[in-house]
């Protein structure tokens, strides 16, 4: 059986402020897509960069038999890869580059250079981008500077990949694309956890759903079922509706925020 | 897609290559400098004497100007230039600013602190030789002004323009700290700082060179083994750390060998202005960012920068030599105005 990724009773944040307060989660299985959502300042950040070992964090994150919070920076990056949200501001290096930066500096060493240019251009390949290979990354749109990220996160095989807001930046059709890309991946066995904004890529895409509330962790189950008018109501303060669509899928439509008077 | 797929892979060969035979050339350009460097003096020796007294060696009067004087300073221009660039590259990398260099961030200024507390206050380190003095108080303090900025760097919240400022702050109160020096010292000691400030090569000696060599040897293959996490870096912290980069001890060994270099170059030959900024920006122009040639590309366009100005410094008023750090800077000062005023916004 395929390892789970635990966590229990996990606490992360800064120094002034916790933002990850005692979180359980029920285990997360690999080949799944497991979407991480809640409002602005949830702490959804904050959690995938506890898991990846960016901030610190106290209590149990275990990933199979592994203990991932006593591991070494460079061990844990074996298995777990993070997109963080932005990149590449000012980088001249060309896309190609970055993504061959990527494997090169994988703790394992491992393949040659001339294997490590072809898998670089996989990756590139796999997100649809492998004709901007030689362009310098600071010259391409927000969008395609995304795709450079994704295809850098996802070049060195991570058995965890963690997504920060992969769709943020990106027109209707790349959304489809990535999260498309994000489906494919998990088929591979691998486990992505994936931060989105877009409850209805959610809806459409994720396995699980983990809802982050100002108070910590609201619900986590199937999408179809933690989404609920209450839910909306009472995490994003929106009046909202999920409705099937002439297709038969479900459909969220937000009506209205809700004002302070609770009207 | 696979067409492509060749095409950006022989793109990418011929792209390395390029990079190769720029760094070949910038390699090359130095040994016409540093011949030039030779042919240039008061006697009046050109290249094929002053060759012809090295290789012949003996005691001869042209033998000894060669060895003694033009060697020496020949060697020491490329040497101190090579160090204080590839600090500057590797201090543009981790501290993300390409306005760092070990004289814009204050640790020059700090060196210079060191040197005047030897020259005016006669402080030094207990059990230094007394002529390692200066050298030895300049290495302490320029060391001390870069842990400093890696606290400052530690810091929770400290962006790039905290980092800038604070490299500034240093500039200043070390310079403020060598005014007062300045005004207390005796003539003789304020003639000896002053000198000493305007950086010169005429302080070259075999010894010097071969520290000098010494301190490269060690650092430079520090610094190359670093090359792919410096390049990870280069994207961003969290990048780096996404790929499972230790940034903080990263940028701690990266400092370190900074300021090796900058306080044994700044040590022995005294204030050198702008090699350390403005070398890596034209290897970087030259090679581009990869620093697997950018390393490199900047230690050798220091080196350039500092055997041509070495050149400059003897030439410009025939039969008199001008510190070298007041040509550099010359040479540096417009360059850093076309790079502020041509640096794109945003970056």
């Amino acid at each position: 059986m395929s390892p789970t990724l635990q966590v229990n009773t996990l606490s992360a944040g800064y120094r002034r402020r916790k933002v990850i307060d005692k979180l359980t989660l029920a285990p997360i299985p690999a080949g799944t897509v497991t979407a991480l959502v809640g409002p602005n300042g949830a702490g959804k950040s904050t959690l995938l960069r506890a898991l990846a070992g960016f901030v610190p964090a106290k209590g149990a994150l275990r990933f199979g038999d592994r203990d991932l919070l006593r591991e070494t920076a460079a061990r844990r990056a074996q298995t777990v890869g993070l997109m963080p949200q932005s990149a590449f501001a000012g980088v001249t290096l060309t896309v190609l580059e970055t993504v061959i930066v990527a494997l090169k500096t994988a703790p394992a060493g491992g393949p040659s250079d001339l294997d490590i240019r072809q898998r670089a251009l996989d990756a590139l390949a796999r997100v649809g981008i492998a004709d901007l290979a030689l362009q310098p990354v600071n010259e391409l749109s927000g969008g395609q500077r995304q795709l450079a990220n994704l295809a850098q996160t996802i070049a060195r095989g991570q058995e965890i990949i963690l997504l920060d807001e992969p769709t943020s930046a990106l027109d209707l059709r790349l959304q489809m694309v990535v999260m498309k890309l994000v489906a494919e991946i998990a088929a591979e066995g691998r486990m992505v956890v994936v931060v989105l904004h877009d409850l209805n890529l959610a809806l459409q895409w994720a396995d699980r759903l983990i809802v982050l509330g100002s108070k910590g962790l609201r619900i986590e189950g199937p999408p179809r079922e933690a989404i609920t008018p209450e839910l909306l109501a009472e995490v994003y303060g929106v009046r909202g509706r999920i409705e099937a669509c002439s297709r038969g899928i479900p459909r969220l439509l937000i009506d209205a925020a809700i004002d302070e008077a609770g009207a | 897609m696979r067409v492509a797929t060749v095409d950006a892979l022989a793109g990418y060969r011929r792209l390395i290559q390029r990079r190769m035979v720029a760094v070949a050339l910038l390699a090359i350009a130095i040994l016409f400098a540093f011949s030039l460097d030779l042919a240039t003096g008061p006697s009046g020796l050109t290249l094929a004497e002053s060759l012809r007294a090295l290789i012949s060696g003996g005691d001869g009067q042209a033998a000894l100007i060669v060895r003694e004087v033009r060697l020496p300073i020949a060697v020491t221009a490329v040497l101190v230039g090579a160090a204080l660039s590839l600090a500057g590259a590797e201090m543009q990398t981790v501290l993300n600013n390409p306005l760092a260099s070990p004289f814009t961030l204050g640790i020059s200024s700090a060196a210079t602190f060191g040197a005047a507390l030897a020259f005016v206050l006669q402080l030094s380190i207990p059990g230094v030789p007394e002529n390692w003095v200066v050298p030895a108080n300049a290495f302490v303090f320029a060391l001390g002004a870069v842990l400093l900025l890696q606290l400052a760097a530690g810091l929770r919240g400290a962006g790039k323009e905290t980092l800038v400022l604070f490299g500034i702050a240093l500039f200043f109160t070390f310079n403020a700290f060598v005014a007062i020096l300045q005004f207390i010292a005796s003539e003789q000691a304020l003639q000896q700082l002053v000198f000493w400030t305007m950086g010169s090569l005429a302080r070259a000696t075999w010894e010097k060179i071969a520290i000098l060599a010494v301190v490269l040897a060690v650092v430079v293959p520090f610094s190359l083994a670093a090359a792919w996490r410096m390049t990870a870096l280069r994207l961003g912290e969290d990048k780096a750390r996404s790929f499972g980069i230790d940034v903080a001890r990263l940028r701690f060994a990266s400092l370190l060998r900074i300021s090796l270099l900058t306080a044994t170059a700044v040590a022995f030959v005294g204030t050198i202005a702008f090699v350390g900024l403005v070398g890596p920006h034209i290897a970087r122009l030259i090679v581009g960012e990869d620093h697997r040639f950018y390393l490199p590309a900047s230690l050798l366009s220091g080196a350039l920068i500092m055997s041509l100005a070495s050149v400059a410094s003897k030439a410009i008023v025939p039969g008199v030599l001008i510190p070298v750090g007041l040509v550099t800077a010359l040479i540096g000062v417009p360059f850093f105005v076309i790079l502020i005023l041509t640096r794109r916004t945003g970056e």
